[in-house]
């Protein structure tokens, strides 16, 4: 008996919650991010995520007239947890590809940065083809388009995936890899900031088209259609304003809005 | 920076770590009664004459004992929440009932802890004399009263050396809990390491809070066993 009164209670909280369910009225949006990609996004001492792309989406938040909140989430775990709506948008320097437009819905790119190989300082030499990296060790972060890059042309190199970019390049300092693969900003922050000269840029990789695509987005629930229109409005708001320009000028001396540097 | 600085200095990250600890501390605080007591169930039931009850207990320990608990914080973590979702879907909401990831840890490390202390809740329950609940019986108490005047206060004395000891495992095991983005002592600890990168630094500071709640709860430990045990030659 009692269970048929909880079920006759459920299928009418039911009915009252789908009349309500119509269209979702955004007021506060839930950002995630893997907080371990300075200078985008980072842990600061005080648990606080702070980086480019928070100030970023707060410029975002603000044209959109909502609240924002930022998680942390652990990079591997990041679409299942957006599809398990812990969050409702991940906004983490992810990159737009086919594959993952297969399981997300993009907003439309937001920055695109030069990706580059890196080695240590000791090592002069410039070549970075399939042929020289033969049996080398190189590193880069699992479930990017670095990784899935490395899988298509280096097959040669012994290619090894880590949970953060950050470890690699701590790695790459110990001399424990020969090169990572990483975003240039990223690479060139870890070097200036805890590099202690250990390490240097050598050169920028070409976008392939298939692997690595034309930059990033925010990546959404595939039915959240309504929110993505959002997005796309309030990004061109904050490029048309200024306000792009002059976050970026607050962490990079480069424009990374989408135009490829060619040195 | 030097590291007293880092550690303790206003851009320091002793705050994070701190807070981690809390979290360390709340957990595995939050898991005593649930982990514990749903051992002792366990235990009861291992010992009922009904087999089919008895079989999925040892099936139920087997399992939770036999694979990493790393693995059953995961089971928890997304199973759980699938369940949720799918029993969500089926009543018609439209809004998913989020399992909030520290309550996972602590439903995952109850019922590893469950699964463990069931063993040491047994032995203790077949090592209480069954001549004590029958006395209990003829003075005329009923099955509650000699349950919690008359035999938990024996079984406790008898199951508390292997208690303390998977209390010691839980305390290490909430480390686990960092792999969800939890911010807890291990997790602090890598995130302050990760940005200054000075994991000796960070990683030992751990290590002293971790040791520093080992020996208090060591010393509690003692205390504990030298009361159960008055009256006892």
């Amino acid at each position: 008996m009692k269970a048929i009164k909880l079920l006759a209670l459920l299928g009418l909280a039911s009915t009252l919650m789908a009349s309500a369910a119509g269209a979702k009225e955004w007021k506060a949006i839930r950002f995630g991010m893997d907080a371990s990609y300075a200078p985008f996004e980072s842990v600061d001492p005080s648990g606080k995520i702070v980086g480019f792309e928070v100030d970023y989406a707060n410029a975002l938040c603000e044209r959109m007239k909502v609240t924002c909140t930022f998680q942390n989430q652990d990079w591997d775990g990041i679409i299942p947890a957006l599809l398990a709506g812990k969050f409702d948008v991940i906004f983490s320097s992810m990159n737009i590809t086919d594959e993952r437009k297969k399981k997300v819905m993009f907003s439309d790119m937001y920055y695109a940065t030069p990706i580059v190989f890196a080695g240590q300082s000791a090592n002069k030499s410039d070549d970075v083809s399939p042929a020289a990296l033969k049996g080398k060790t190189i590193g880069t972060q699992s479930s990017t388009i670095h990784a899935n890059f490395l899988e298509a042309f280096y097959k040669d190199s012994n290619i090894k995936l880590y949970p953060t970019q950050d470890e690699p390049n701590l790695d790459l300092a110990s001399g424990r890899i020969d090169y990572v693969v990483g975003d240039g900003l990223v690479e060139a922050d870890f070097f200036e900031k805890k590099g202690n000269g250990c390490c240097r840029v050598i050169s920028e990789i070409k976008r392939v088209p298939g692997i690595h695509g034309p930059g990033v987005g925010a990546a959404m629930r595939p039915e959240d259609t309504d929110l993505r229109d959002m997005f796309n409005k309030a990004i061109a708001e904050v490029d048309a304003d200024g306000t792009y320009k002059k976050i970026e000028a607050k962490y990079f001396k480069q424009d990374i809005r989408g135009k490829q540097l060619t040195n | 920076m030097n590291g007293f600085s880092l550690l303790f200095g206003p851009e320091g990250w002793g705050g994070l770590l701190l807070e981690g600890a809390i979290v360390t501390i709340l957990l595995a605080v939050t898991t005593v009664p649930f982990g514990f007591g749903s051992g002792l169930a366990l235990a009861v039931l291992k010992l009922s004459p009904n087999r089919v009850v008895r079989a999925f207990c040892e099936g139920f320990t087997t399992f939770f004992r036999g694979i990493p608990d790393l693995l059953s914080l995961f089971i928890v973590y997304f199973g759980l929440q699938a369940l949720i979702d799918r029993a969500s879907k089926l009543a018609g909401l439209s809004s998913a009932i989020e399992l909030n990831a520290f309550f996972a840890g602590v439903i995952a490390l109850s019922v590893v802890v469950a699964a463990y202390s069931s063993e040491v809740w047994v032995a203790a329950l077949n090592a209480v004399p069954k001549g004590q609940s029958e006395a209990a019986h003829s003075l005329g108490l009923d099955s509650r009263k000699t349950f919690f005047l008359v035999l938990l206060p024996q079984l406790i004395r008898i199951a508390l050396p292997g208690l303390g000891n998977i209390w010691m495992v839980l305390l290490k095991d909430t480390s686990l809990i960092s792999t969800l983005a939890v911010i807890d002592l291990l997790r602090a600890a890598s995130e302050a390491s990760k940005n200054t990168t000075r994991p000796i630094l960070f990683y030992s500071a751990a290590a002293a809070i971790y040791l520093v709640f080992s020996i208090l709860s060591g010393l509690v430990q003692s205390n504990l066993e030298r009361r159960a045990n008055r009256g006892f030659a």
